[in-house]
């Protein structure tokens, strides 16, 4: 085979000083090393061990390289990042082997900007069909490789985000069923204490009214916690008790959102007893409530003071019946006793202290 | 008819663990009305499992999720046991999970006195109506 040098006086290039030894068809090769300068690719001719033997005017600016001589001979693969060069290798092997191939790398240029580049490598065969040369041709795909992974992150954005309202939606439903469960079974219990349908109805309306203000300052998120110095206040000034009952000393014990709906129900329940028997029936009653914490538990003091000397009731309501059941979940039962001058209760529920600031 | 017995079957012991007093005090009363006279509730895994070291109990009805824990400890003292349980919840795709737990039965909240009795006769605790 006929080595053909590139003169030169070649009309591109010859300022890098491009004078590498390719074989090539001479009535060609002016054109063609004018196509291939045109080219915005980088196109490369590598021979059968990878090493370089000529890279356009193109790629060599990307790349940073002032003269073709700088890396002529140099090994193609060492351009690229560590990462990239075992796959460059491998292309050179297959392409050297007669299979071309195609790969997408990473390389930064010279001044170290981000480029991707979408490489294909072939071999060149001689007119015999000998495999002589390997051209490797790199078009810089850095936008539609950026694009692509905008895409991506977009896509894993948006998927993130669908999970994400799966789990509050399959929360919310789990907690609305819970709430269901817990009006259903108000109303069962509710119905089994009651006189009447009248008397049902107003009592299954006022721990519903109970229920829902609680519901005001329940958490969203059930690993939240109230102290009780502001969870009682509050439920008494929602209620419009705030006037007749006053608050004691209350403790910052940190209520969850069961204990606040259990709170919220049972001083409803003590409220509507004393309006309608006990100490708020007449205008001269007082109530002081307070709260205590020991051992996990919220001890809830309702203190009755009618003004007047009163008698214990000879049978106690519908409410107070279901109140004293009402400890058993916390494993408490609540103490309902009589002083001369009215009824005074304590109640318990699942509290924790606070953490000492 | 003595108090242990009601529609036949002897009176047992069941255990309610369900966190929410409501729920607890009408599944107790439901309990009772079906013919269980004796209803242990608990509102914590600790508190079960106290029930369950003081007096052994015939049957178990948990609720999954207590304040801030699953009842899955209690689950798997009651296998230990060999004591059969439902479990409740409000989840409706935790039904593989709970079968896995070992419940003999799913309760999907709210659930009524007639969801109850089919339990108790699924589980031959009670006898068909």
């Amino acid at each position: 085979m006929t080595e053909l040098r590139v003169p030169g006086s070649a009309r591109v290039g010859d300022d890098a000083g491009f004078a590498p030894s390719v074989a090539m068809p001479a009535h060609s090769r002016d054109l063609l090393l004018t196509l291939v300068e045109q080219s915005r690719d980088c196109i490369k001719l590598v021979d059968l061990d990878g090493r370089l033997l000529f890279m356009n005017g193109n790629g060599r600016a990307a790349m940073g390289i002032e003269r073709m001589a700088d890396v002529e001979g140099a090994e193609w693969a060492s351009l690229w990042p560590a990462e990239s060069r075992a796959v460059v290798a491998d292309s050179v092997r297959r392409a050297a082997g007669g299979e071309p191939c195609r790969f997408e790398g990473f390389c930064p240029t010279a001044r170290g900007e981000e480029r991707w580049w979408d490489v294909g490598v072939a071999p060149i065969r001689s007119d015999e069909g000998v495999i002589t040369h390997i051209l490797a041709t790199s078009r810089d795909v850095t936008r539609l490789v950026l694009d692509r992974m905008e895409e991506q992150r977009r896509r894993e954005a948006a998927e993130h985000e669908a999970a994400r309202a799966d789990t509050v939606a399959r929360e919310m439903r789990h907690r609305f069923k819970n709430q269901l469960a817990v009006i259903t079974s108000l109303l069962r219990l509710s119905a089994r204490h009651a006189a009447d349908v009248p008397d049902l109805v107003a009592r299954f309306d006022q721990r519903l009214a109970a229920l829902a203000r609680a519901q005001d300052f329940m958490a969203a998120d059930r690993n939240e916690t109230m102290p009780a110095s502001e969870v009682i206040p509050l439920l008494l000034r929602m209620s419009g008790a705030a006037e007749k009952v006053r608050t004691g000393d209350l403790t910052d014990a940190l209520l969850g959102n069961d204990a606040i709906q259990t709170v919220a129900l049972i001083l409803g329940e003590l409220l509507t007893n004393a309006l309608k028997h006990g100490a708020l029936a007449q205008d001269s009653g007082r109530i002081e409530v307070a709260a205590q914490c020991a051992d996990g538990r919220l001890a809830v003091t309702w203190l009755e003071d009618a003004g007047h000397p009163v008698q214990p009731p000879e049978r106690k309501g519908g409410g107070l019946n279901l109140l004293e059941r009402m400890g058993a979940v916390t494993g408490a039962r609540p103490e309902v006793t009589w002083s001369p001058t009215g009824l005074r209760v304590t109640f318990y529920v699942r509290a924790t202290v606070p953490p000492v600031a | 008819m003595s108090s242990h017995e009601m529609n036949g079957v002897p009176a047992r012991r069941v255990l309610v663990v369900e966190d929410s007093m409501i729920i607890a005090m009408e599944a107790e009363d439901c309990l009772r009305e079906l013919g269980f006279g004796d209803v242990a509730v608990a509102g914590s895994v600790e508190s079960a499992m106290q029930v369950l070291k003081d007096q052994p109990v015939d049957f178990a009805i948990l609720d999954y999720n207590l304040v801030d824990e699953t009842s899955e400890a209690v689950a798997d003292d009651l296998t230990r046991r060999r004591i059969p349980f439902a479990v409740a919840s409000g989840y409706d795709d935790l039904d593989v999970h709970f079968e896995r737990m070992g419940a003999a039965a799913v309760l999907s909240k709210p659930y009524s006195k007639a969801d109850l009795r089919l339990l108790l006769e699924t589980v031959g605790l009670a006898k068909a109506a």
